[in-house]
């Protein structure tokens, strides 16, 4: 059926397209309209505008419509039938805006779109300025006590920037790809590489490291094209913290030079058919681990259970947190408070506990030794691959969330954290922050400046296109208040919202708020859809009298619940302006009581309805979420990221529906010199969102190939 | 030679006296490029290390862009008997009937302009003698974009813009004659300090001559036949040191002064970095290095490294006792040595030795005993080993 479907739909295509062709002619019977998108207020071209055309009188086409790209010089034109159109114009950061339109027989209607930006963020994006002598693969951002700023470069170099003059020079080169940088006193910096953490010490004072001291390299490196040392953290009496990575086995790459023991079978082998889905595994000694090192040099693992720990941050009170990259045992990214000794998912790390390596614990009893993290971020809307957290300890100067925590994230998104501590241990909720804005992809390590802003070291070499989105940029706050949900707290029967300035009387009714629940589930494949997902009603509100704080009641709270909480864009402010992110997601693992296990439950699950056909505007929103960082905006895809180009011949119009459905659901290997496979999005994505993507791609990108 | 009298060459002016025979050098270009001739000329006229002579007598041939068709073929002959040649911007159509050659001299083919002609983001330099004392390249010109590199070129500086690099200098041996091709050649370019004392290097360089001030360098990556990071030294003399700090030894060393990293930059980590030239030693057994009896297991841990005017001072402990290995190059590039020291303490140190067919290893202030190097004193103190390859030696 698929395949008569997508015959007709080609068939149909291909009549349009000499319909088209013959309008080009200038037939008679058809008008053009012509114009540009340009920025309200800026007369700025857009980037990555498009422009819809959608009438009747282009039946016969995808959803009555037409979509062109629009290009650098702004500009759009279409030659349709005579007839009345909606004239859509939409970009990433932009208010989408609409116009409707009659194109007579013969006429040119000019139309010029003007494209408001999104509200404006009291928070600005501003690309830091490098040598041009550095290859700007930012892989580690500090600042020294006096306010030198070092960086570090995945091609092995140390960098400083000295307080006075903005002079950059290069302090140390020849490192193994760094991937993270402290920097106690002015002239000790502390790095960790891939092979061990180094203190580089500037012996004479020339602004050059002369002394590379190695200050621990305990933990097993195999040489694998996929194997990543994180970090570094350091607290008040001098611990280093940093953790290491799972390697990618799946390749079956070969291992000769390995540094420690190798032991490449699983712990918990693979239940199901077929290959391993995720071939990350903990193949050398303490892969999978976070480890700690004393002053005196002196190392020691601290906890287990890890994927791709990649962020590593240390709290103002010298707690540890770690960030996990989603995969398998990890369904969704999350952010963990680490304790000493803990067990927080991916089981093959076990094979190098003291105590559990030759027990070979099951499903089951892996599942019970886990600890939860505190805080998940759900794919998509809070990024792929969150990096370090780094707490606001501005006082005030990057604006009302002091004490939160900031993590970018290797989307071109900086997530904001508000954890508090219930029943004796940390949870708390995911907001995002900036999405876009001028942002860049790849900030995954970040620090706070002496001048307050928050400094991003950005790198997606290996991961996502590089062109434009590596360096360092920063992010600065211009003292106005944003509108934001400041906290997100638990409360015997709910949750209370504290605002950051005082909200107006629509944020007083129930129906703005909602709330749903939903779990994931911690198995060996990657990525879990939403399990259990329920919408919980909100019984009763009260907006305080300042209007900063709202107390939610919902009909019954769970633990061991994400609640998932949507503002509504009605919710203003008192001088009407609307939240900047609309949307929170607190992880109750305990109630206020304590209590840990859901109880019995009022609400029933709703059953899945029916499949639908694939809704492209549907699967628009699902695509930018989701895709669009590794295929690009206009569909062509990256080198880089070694995604295809779906506009060209043997793309998207190569293959049925049924073909790509199956390939978003189950992933793809990489297709040489590619090594990036496409991973699989049945456990991510609803079936109705991946048939909706994929009619997304064929309306979008077969119509750009033309 | 008749034909060269007749053709425009320019030739500069002699060199002042320098301190130690400069290079002769001849300048060659086209009669149009007067404007970018003389800061050319200034640098054989002041630079001390390189000095003009007419193209029969030169030791080494600078060709902005190329001969011009008339003389190219002598030019290409000079270049045949084996003349050192620096070519600054290489441009096809000035080389007459020798286009197909210097193309495949210079081991790649020209393309279009480099990403339309937008400046170059990040010109990045990789450590090479040529570039020593070179911080910093600074051009906006429009640069064309080289293809096809061959894969014995070895790369020293590229751009970047966008998604995209291009090569900017490169340098090969052609049997035992040696090329390098600078792309970029902006007026203002040949006019900087930077890039002139680049060309006199590079002069030096495919000469074969000392390169004033040049130091090793030092990089960790991940070596072929080695665990992963170990270390890359490489002197300007040419000799290269692959040294495992997981193994504990020189895993081998090779006729080179160069080591390529960017198969490591391609995705996220790539293939092994690429070394030119032959290895002339090589060792494999684990921990050569211990204390106590003669392949006795004894505890090891690198500590670090020191760099003293560039050369690299690696740190060990060996079941406590405390070393410190410096590594220099024969001065004539035939080899290296390793120079240990070592702190007061009880257990001796045993340094296991392997068989060599292509080099010769001496020792200087310990007993060996076959391949056994014995430190037995309590005292602090040291010795020392040579490595000397076996065969002719063409130096640096």
């Amino acid at each position: 059926m698929i395949r008569i479907l997508s015959a007709t739909l080609a068939l149909a295509t291909a009549v349009a397209l000499t319909f088209l062709s013959r309008l080009d002619a200038a037939a008679p019977a058809t008008g053009r309209v012509t114009g540009s998108v340009r920025q309200a207020g800026t007369d700025a071209v857009v980037r990555f505008a498009q422009v819809r055309l959608e009438g009747a009188a282009l039946t016969g086409r995808e959803n009555n419509q037409i979509i062109q790209k629009i290009g650098t010089d702004g500009r759009y034109r279409f030659d349709v039938p005579a007839g009345s159109y909606e004239l859509w114009a939409s970009a990433p950061d932009h208010e989408e805006t609409l116009k409707r339109v009659e194109v007579a027989a013969g006429a040119t209607l000019q139309v010029e779109l003007s494209l408001p930006p999104l509200q404006a963020s009291p928070y600005r994006v501003e690309t830091v300025p490098l040598p041009r002598q550095m290859v700007g693969e930012l892989s580690g951002v500090a600042f020294t006590p006096k306010g030198t700023l070092i960086v570090t470069t995945r091609r092995g170099e140390v960098w400083t920037r000295a307080v006075e003059g903005n002079r950059w020079q290069r302090f140390a080169a020849g490192l193994y790809e760094p991937f993270g940088v402290v920097a106690p006193a002015e002239n000790e910096i502390l790095v960790i590489q891939r092979p061990e953490i180094t203190r580089l010490r500037d012996r004479d004072g020339d602004g050059v490291a002369e002394e590379f001291e190695t200050v621990a390299d305990d933990w097993g490196i195999t040489g694998s094209y996929h194997e990543f040392s994180y970090g570094l953290a350091r607290d008040r009496a001098g611990n280093l913290y940093a953790s290491s990575g799972l390697c990618s086995f799946g390749r079956g790459v070969e291992l000769p030079w390995v540094r420690g023991p190798l032991q490449t079978a699983q712990y918990l082998p693979w239940p199901g058919p077929g290959a391993v889905p995720d071939g990350h595994r903990s193949v050398a000694l303490y892969q999978g681990w976070a480890f700690r090192v004393s002053p005196e040099g002196r190392f020691e693992t601290f906890a287990s259970g890890f994927r791709q720990p990649l962020g590593v941050g240390v709290s103002p009170d010298d707690e540890l947190f770690l960030s996990d990259c989603a995969g398998a045992w990890v369904p969704t990214s999350t952010f963990t408070h680490v304790e000493r000794g803990g067990f927080y998912g991916h089981a093959d790390s076990l094979k190098w506990h003291p105590e559990f390596k030759d027990r070979h614990l099951s499903h089951a009893e892996i599942t019970a030794l886990r600890r939860p993290p505190s805080v998940y971020l759900p794919r998509g809307v809070l990024g792929t691959s969150p990096g370090q957290p780094t707490w606001d300890t501005t006082g005030g100067r990057f604006g009302p969330f002091g004490g939160q925590v900031f993590m970018g994230d290797v989307s071109a998104i900086l997530a904001r954290i508000d954890l508090e501590r219930v029943a004796g241990a940390w949870q708390g909720a995911a907001f995002p922050f900036l999405r876009g804005g001028g942002l860049r992809l790849g900030g995954m390590h970040q620090a706070f400046g002496p001048d307050g802003a928050l400094y991003l070291a950005q790198t997606v070499r290996g991961w996502m296109p590089t062109g434009g989105n590596e360096g360092l940029q920063r992010i600065v706050w211009n003292g106005a208040d944003p509108v934001e949900v400041r906290t997100l707290r638990l409360s015997p029967r709910g949750f209370t919202l504290g605002f950051t300035v005082p909200m107006g009387a629509t944020a007083g009714t129930p129906d703005h708020y909602r709330v749903q629940r939903f779990r994931y589930l911690h198995h060996p494949i990657d990525g879990s859809l939403r399990v259990d997902n329920v919408e919980v009603p909100v019984t009763s509100i009260r907006l305080g009298d300042d209007g900063r704080t709202v107390e939610l009641e919902l009909l019954e709270l769970q633990p061991g619940h994400v609640h998932e909480l949507t503002v509504d864009a009605a919710v203003t402010d008192r001088t009407g302006r609307p939240l900047l992110n609309r949307v929170a997601y607190y992880n109750v693992n305990r109630l206020l009581s304590g209590e840990t296990q859901p109880g019995p439950t009022r609400l029933a699950v709703a059953r899945p309805a029916a499949l639908r056909p694939g809704d492209a505007r549907a699967g628009a929103e699902v695509y930018r979420q989701n895709c669009l960082v590794c295929h690009q905006a206009d569909g062509r895809g990256s080198r880089e990221a070694g995604t295809p180009d779906y506009t060209l011949a043997g793309g998207i119009r190569a293959k049925s529906d049924a073909e790509l459905i199956r390939i978003v659901t189950d992933g793809r290997a990489p297709a040489p010199p590619a090594v990036n496979p496409m991973p699989p999005w049945g456990n991510v994505l609803t079936e109705q969102s991946i048939h909706d993507v994929v009619a997304y791609l064929r309306t979008t990108f077969s119509a750009a190939g033309r | 030679m008749r034909m060269l009298r007749h053709i425009p060459l320019l030739f500069a002016a002699a060199l002042t006296a320098a301190a130690a025979e400069p290079l002769r050098v001849a300048l060659i270009a086209p009669p149009t490029e007067s404007a970018a001739i003389a800061p050319l000329r200034m640098t054989l006229e002041t630079s001390g290390l390189v000095r003009s002579s007419a193209p029969e007598q030169a030791e080494a041939l600078l060709i902005l862009r190329g001969p011009g068709p008339a003389a190219a073929p002598e030019v290409r002959r000079l270049i045949e008997t084996g003349r050192a040649t620096v070519v600054i911007g290489a441009e096809p159509a000035a080389w007459g009937e020798a286009v197909g050659f210097i193309s495949e001299r210079l081991g790649a083919n020209r393309g279009a302009v480099f990403a339309g002609g937008t400046p170059l983001r990040v010109i990045n330099l990789f450590p090479h003698p040529i570039l020593t004392g070179t911080e910093k390249l600074e051009t906006d010109e429009a640069v064309p974009t080289w293809t096809k590199l061959t894969d014995d070129a070895q790369l020293i500086a590229e751009g970047i813009t966008g998604e995209e690099t291009t090569p900017l200098a490169w340098v090969r041996s052609v049997g035992a004659s040696r090329i390098c091709h600078l792309v970029p050649s902006s007026l203002a370019l040949l006019s900087s300090p930077d890039y002139r004392r680049m060309i006199a290097h590079a002069l030096l360089w495919t000469a074969r001559r000392p390169i004033p001030g040049s130091l090793p360098t030092v990089q960790r990556t991940f070596m072929p036949e080695s665990h992963p990071g170990a270390f890359a030294i490489t002197f300007p003399e040419g000799v290269g040191v692959c040294l495992d700090p997981v193994r504990g030894g020189v895993n081998f060393a090779w006729e080179g002064d160069f080591v390529d990293l960017r198969p490591r930059w391609l995705t996220k980590q790539g293939a092994p970095a690429r070394i030119f030239g032959p290895v002339f030693y090589s060792e494999i057994l684990p921990q050569p290095l211990r204390a106590g009896a003669p392949g006795a297991d004894s505890t090891w841990r690198f500590k670090g490294y020191v760099l003293r005017d560039g050369v690299p001072e690696f740190r060990y402990d060996v079941a406590g006792r405390e070393v410190a290995e410096t590594l220099h190059a024969l001065p004539d590039g035939s080899g290296f040595t390793r120079a240990f020291t070592i702190a007061a303490g009880k257990p001796p140190l045993w340094l296991t030795l392997e068989k060599q067919s292509n080099a010769e290893v001496t020792v200087e202030g310990a007993a060996r005993d076959g391949n056994t190097v014995a430190f037995t004193s309590a005292d602090s103190g040291g010795f020392k080993i040579t490595v000397r390859r076996r065969g002719a030696v063409v130096a640096p």
